[in-house]
């Protein structure tokens, strides 16, 4: 049996609500208090109205941070373990010789590289460092300063893209703000991964907010084929709204009126674009959409 | 391999099996620090910390609670650290001098959203800085707790066991510090 609450208590009760805290008695205790009672009603609605305006301030980090993170916890986690050694040569010290094997495996070696270098390309050496940012300076005495600073070089690796380390770094330079080419690049790699969730989000990421045109177009591409996802609906509904480009607008509102899902979350945005759509080709779609979906021209 | 075994090895010292669990988590950690100080530097401290905490004490592990609950209080303790020392230094929300004015930092974060509107990109500033200083008007068990709560979705009882108190307290704070926050946004959240 639903309890009888007063105000005090279903205004407790209705902060929490939104959580999902509260037992099914009490629920239905607040909403019966709810329908009998405007101001806790209008507390309600001001409840609700918060979460709405703090939903839309979540912040939700790069990937570029994520990939720094990952990259200096590697570094000091090497360091802490006393083992900043790569991995070919940790294989090679798991391998425990007795002192007569050592000199004998160690000539194999030298003579395996001596033959090896002839035998292959010439091996590109590290590069220099191409930045350096200086973090802290301690003057010490006698005229010397300890200075530590950060420094960047440039590497290159090879994997396959299932490899975690590899999807991290091109998620990185999909968000990389300086450079659209590279952005460009690593979208059109990363499309044939958009069935893992940290891909799609970027890809979304890059529709959504990306300021090159070409880079949203590129992520659009690489997001049709999941048009059955709410997520990617969403995204494309928002650039169909909201993106500058007529040619990713056009390109939305194709994908979204060919899929019926998408078709019956659509009528309010539709009526809204017939409303205030500049683009005649965009405006006659959603006439049509919305004349196959039995809708009205107009949102009244 | 599940996670148990991923810790077990990862505890005889498995590095690799420590960078998967570590990957499975760190989104979230990232998550919570970035919402709860709102600055990428500070919350890049707070995963460094957290997670090197996690394997120079991984050994301490005995599973009598997820590792989840586990990590999480170390993440929250370095959080409360965190904003304990801000509350002392009595920061109001980040904003930093520049040698083209002040800014607020928080403007700096990427946004989840483009908008090209820019009333709506005024009253979404506007708005942002009411937030940041509602936020800094909460205690920081109330900040935790609201942020943990709101915007990772825990459950009361699983915030309670990562701060060490019970639901019932974790529910109080979390009552308290949705009152101030209602209070403290005032105009934007008419009934």
């Amino acid at each position: 049996m639903a309890m009888n609450l007063n105000c005090e208590t279903a205004r407790e009760l209705l902060e929490l609500q939104p959580y999902g805290e509260l037992t099914f008695d009490q629920e239905e205790a607040v909403d019966l208090h709810v329908q009998i009672c405007p101001a806790c009603a209008a507390e309600k609605r001001q409840i609700e109205s918060m979460h709405a305006v703090l939903d839309r301030q979540s912040i939700e980090p790069s990937y570029e941070l994520l990939a720094q993170c990952r990259q200096n916890l590697r570094r000091s986690v090497a360091v802490i373990a006393g083992d900043d050694r790569p991995v070919w040569r940790r294989w090679i010290d798991s391998f425990t010789l007795s002192n007569f094997a050592k000199p004998v495996f160690a000539m194999g070696l030298l003579a395996a590289g001596f033959f090896g270098a002839r035998l292959m390309p010439p091996a590109e050496p590290v590069a220099a460092p191409v930045a350096r940012n200086v973090r802290f300076i301690e003057p010490g005495t006698n005229g010397a300063v300890r200075i530590g600073y950060d420094e960047v070089r440039q590497r290159s690796t090879e994997g396959r893209i299932d490899d975690r380390g590899i999807q991290d770094l091109l998620l990185a330079a999909a968000a990389n703000p300086d450079d659209p080419g590279l952005r460009v690049d690593s979208v059109e790699v990363l499309k044939s991964r958009v069935e893992l969730e940290d891909v799609r989000g970027a890809l979304i990421r890059a529709l959504e907010a990306d300021t090159n045109e070409g880079v949203r177009l590129k992520a659009l591409e690489a997001l049709k084929p999941y048009l059955g996802e709410r997520d990617v609906r969403a995204a494309l509904t928002r650039s169909l709204v909201a993106d500058q480009s007529p040619v990713i607008r056009t390109q939305a509102i194709d994908l979204l009126v060919s899929s019926r899902p998408a078709q019956q979350e659509l009528t309010g945005v539709l009526q809204d674009l017939m409303r205030r759509e500049q683009n005649a080709y965009i405006r006659q779609k959603s006439q049509t959409a919305l004349r196959a979906m039995k809708a009205s021209l107009e949102t009244f | 391999m599940d996670e148990a075994s991923l810790i077990r090895a990862a505890q005889r010292g498995d590095q690799d099996a420590f960078a998967v669990l570590v990957q499975t988590h760190d989104q979230a950690v990232l998550r919570i620090a970035m919402n709860l100080l709102r600055s990428p530097e500070e919350a890049r401290d707070v995963y460094q910390d957290a997670f090197l905490r996690v394997f120079r004490n991984l050994h301490t592990f005995r599973f009598d609670c997820s590792f989840t609950t586990w990590l999480y209080r170390i993440v929250t303790n370095i959080c409360l650290d965190q904003l304990r020392k801000r509350k002392v230094r009595k920061e109001e929300p980040p904003v930093v001098a520049t040698a083209e004015g002040e800014f607020d930092a928080l403007e700096a974060v990427e946004e989840v959203r483009a908008d090209n509107n820019p009333q709506r990109k005024l009253l979404t500033g506007e708005l942002r800085s009411r937030i940041g200083l509602a936020l800094s008007e909460l205690t920081p068990r109330e900040r935790l707790v609201f942020e943990m709560r709101h915007y990772q979705g825990l459950r009361l009882r699983a915030i309670g066991e990562s701060l060490g108190t019970t639901e019932e307290a974790a529910k109080n704070c979390l009552f308290r510090a949705t009152q101030k926050m209602r209070s403290a946004l005032g105009d934007y959240v008419q009934g």
